[in-house]
């Protein structure tokens, strides 16, 4: 057993107990004698039996023995007090004291003796997650209200009061970056557990996998981390069941007979992916087919399904769980609840698949959960915020070259086309048509946009707040975000948009 | 399905190391306990497979915790955790109603090796 990623624990463990023990030494010095003080002793003396206990069970499990002997030594030297053998004199105390700070010294070079003496030893402290689930929800206010100043400051136009917004917007900045990174989180935390979970899934269902977990330092926020367990154990035992073929089928197909499955995180730019592969059958087209059209999603008369019109449907909510007349039921494909799992972090799914070779299924998270940056846009007079991670680029209306196929209107650039969407439709709003000036290029899921809107206000950071239920609303929003003039946003979800 | 387990040891490094053991393996840690009678009243709350426990712990020892449970569920499973010279500790433990117990310091290999007595 690797031994050395507790050596931290055991450190910041054992100098707690050490301190504990100094405590009650002193309150075993201080108690009353006689009968008076029997009880203060007694809790005194039990303290101190079980911290020298715990040091030693600790350190034995590291291998450091110096430590373990020194604790043993103070352990039975306590037990022989606890059960009357010993009594506790001043001359004792002065022992005990003096053992504590001999224990404290070899817990100190035990784990020094494992650190290079060039590097500098880390200090760490404890603390709850709650306190950092506040500290983000005060930058996240403190980013509002750097916004408003900062609007006030251009409106008063005092230049010592710029430069003081200005400095204040800088430090804003850099506390923000401080804490949202001391949420973060390596990933092998939950992943290591993941293994197991292909090693028992593959057992289970007669298959053989291989399996590789690439990218276990990649950091994440603590929370997203574990928001994102159960999306990929979903992932993975679905590569399993349906993805990956038993090993006869796999040796008729030239494969070999252990299918192969990859788990890997990466950071691409401003945020992470998580990437489940396996090189099984792909996803069963058929079944999507068959289970679409009884669904009535689809018509009967189709006989086959693009691979975006397979990716779409099974990443529709509900997909999986939609009872059908012949019964395929639970064992549906399961994507449209991770799909909806990553979009309420803030992400996006990707999934390639291919008929015979495999399937891809990627993860596209934010680093950090309530602050984005996004594009604000007007539309018939409100202003709307659609996320920068979903944004290509903008397009001027005025020399874009639009089109019309199959009675849709289109955007030709470059040498894509893809479908236009009026923001002002998808809104509500009848009034006011031909007043778009710019595009706005989106892409989600592999899959392009153009978003006409009015006008373009600014690109800025934001502080997403969720809806806590839609009252009547349209799917078509994510959450909302206050503005630096205290208006509200409304956050175009995209996804919904294509 | 994964089986469920409850750690209950006062110091923080052997429950999580004890818990690193067990999801390493496939178990899924439902709860931790810090004394005798938070582990009672977590075995009561959330009924797991299996139950690891310390015997050294203030407030209730896990002797008498034990001993509750058992109360509570007879078929009830538990690992006593002991450390080394512990042994007539260990006889009461078992006498009390644990199914088996292992010895710190852990060896992965021993602690699931036990682990699978217990469960039977």
């Amino acid at each position: 057993m690797d031994t050395a990623k507790y050596a931290e624990l055991f450190l910041t463990e054992s100098r707690e107990h050490l301190s504990s023990i100094n405590h009650s030494l002193l309150e075993l010095e201080n108690a009353p004698e006689g009968p008076g003080g029997a009880d203060l002793r007694a809790s005194a003396v039990d303290a101190l039996f079980r911290g020298a206990h715990t040091i030693k069970g600790m350190s034995a499990t590291m291998g450091y023995t110096a430590v373990a002997e020194l604790s043993h030594d103070f352990e039975a030297m306590l037990d022989r007090i606890r059960r009357g053998e010993e009594s506790v004199t001043r001359v004792r105390i002065d022992e005990m004291l003096k053992a504590a700070d001999a224990l404290e010294s070899a817990v100190e070079e035990a784990v020094g003796g494992h650190q290079p003496s060039a590097a500098p030893r880390e200090r760490r402290v404890r603390i709850e997650l709650r306190r950092l689930d506040t500290l983000m929800n005060l930058i996240g206010e403190l980013v509002i209200t750097r916004g408003r100043l900062a609007q006030l400051a251009s409106m008063i136009a005092d230049p010592a009061l710029e430069e003081a917004v200005s400095q204040a917007s800088r430090l804003i900045a850099d506390l923000q970056v401080e804490i949202m990174t001391s949420r973060m989180v390596p990933v092998w935390q939950v992943f290591d557990r993941f293994p197991r979970v292909v090693r028992d899934g593959a057992r289970e269902l007669g298959k053989e996998v291989t399996f590789e977990i690439s990218g276990k330092d990649i950091e994440l926020d603590r929370s997203m981390l574990d928001e994102i367990g159960e999306p990929i154990v979903h992932l993975l035992r679905n590569a399993i069941d349906h993805g990956i073929e038993s090993p006869d089928v796999r040796a008729a197909a030239g494969k070999p007979r252990a299918g192969r499955m990859t788990l890997s995180a990466t950071r691409d730019r401003s945020a992470v992916l998580i990437r489940v592969t396996d090189d099984g059958g792909g996803i069963d087209r058929e079944r999507v087919l068959r289970k679409a059209q009884q669904a009535g999603l689809i018509d009967r008369a189709v006989t086959s399904l693009t691979d975006d019109e397979l990716v779409r449907l099974i990443s529709r909510p509900g997909f999986s769980t939609a009872e059908t007349v012949t019964g395929i039921s639970g064992r549906g494909v399961g994507i449209d609840a991770v799909q909806a799992r990553v979009r309420a972090l803030g992400g996006s799914l990707e999934i390639l698949t291919a008929p015979g070779e495999g399937t891809t299924v990627t993860a596209r998270l934010p680093l950090t959960l309530a602050i984005t940056r996004a594009v604000l846009a007007r539309v018939a007079g409100e202003t709307y915020a659609i996320p920068m991670s979903h944004v290509d680029e903008t397009v001027a209306v005025d020399g874009a070259r639009l089109a019309t196929v199959q009675g849709r209107p289109v955007l030709v650039l470059r040498d894509t086309v893809m479908p236009l969407v009026r923001l002002r439709d998808a809104v509500g709003r009848q009034d006011g048509g031909g007043a778009e000036q710019h595009l706005l290029v989106v892409e989600s899921a592999g899959r392009h946009a153009a978003i006409a809107v009015d006008e373009l206000t600014t690109q800025q950071e934001i502080v997403v707040k969720q809806f806590d239920g839609v009252r009547g609303g349209l799917p078509l929003f994510s959450g909302v975000t206050i503005l630096g003039d205290g208006a509200p946003a409304l956050i175009v979800d995209v996804s919904t948009l294509l | 399905m994964s089986h469920t387990v409850l750690i209950c040891d006062d110091a923080i490094f052997m429950r999580t190391m004890v818990g690193d053991i067990l999801q390493q393996a496939g178990f899924e840690v439902i709860g931790e306990a810090e004394t005798g009678s938070q582990a009672v009243e977590k075995y009561k709350e959330l009924r797991p497979d299996l139950v690891t426990m310390d015997i050294v712990m203030p407030d209730m020892g896990g002797i008498d915790a034990v001993r509750e449970i058992t109360k509570v569920d007879p078929d009830a499973k538990i690992l006593m955790c002991s450390a080394m010279g512990q042994q007539a500790l260990v006889v009461e433990a078992i006498q009390a109603g644990a199914k088996d117990f292992v010895v710190k310091p852990f060896q992965p290999s021993r602690v699931l090796e036990a682990v699978q007595r217990v469960l039977g």
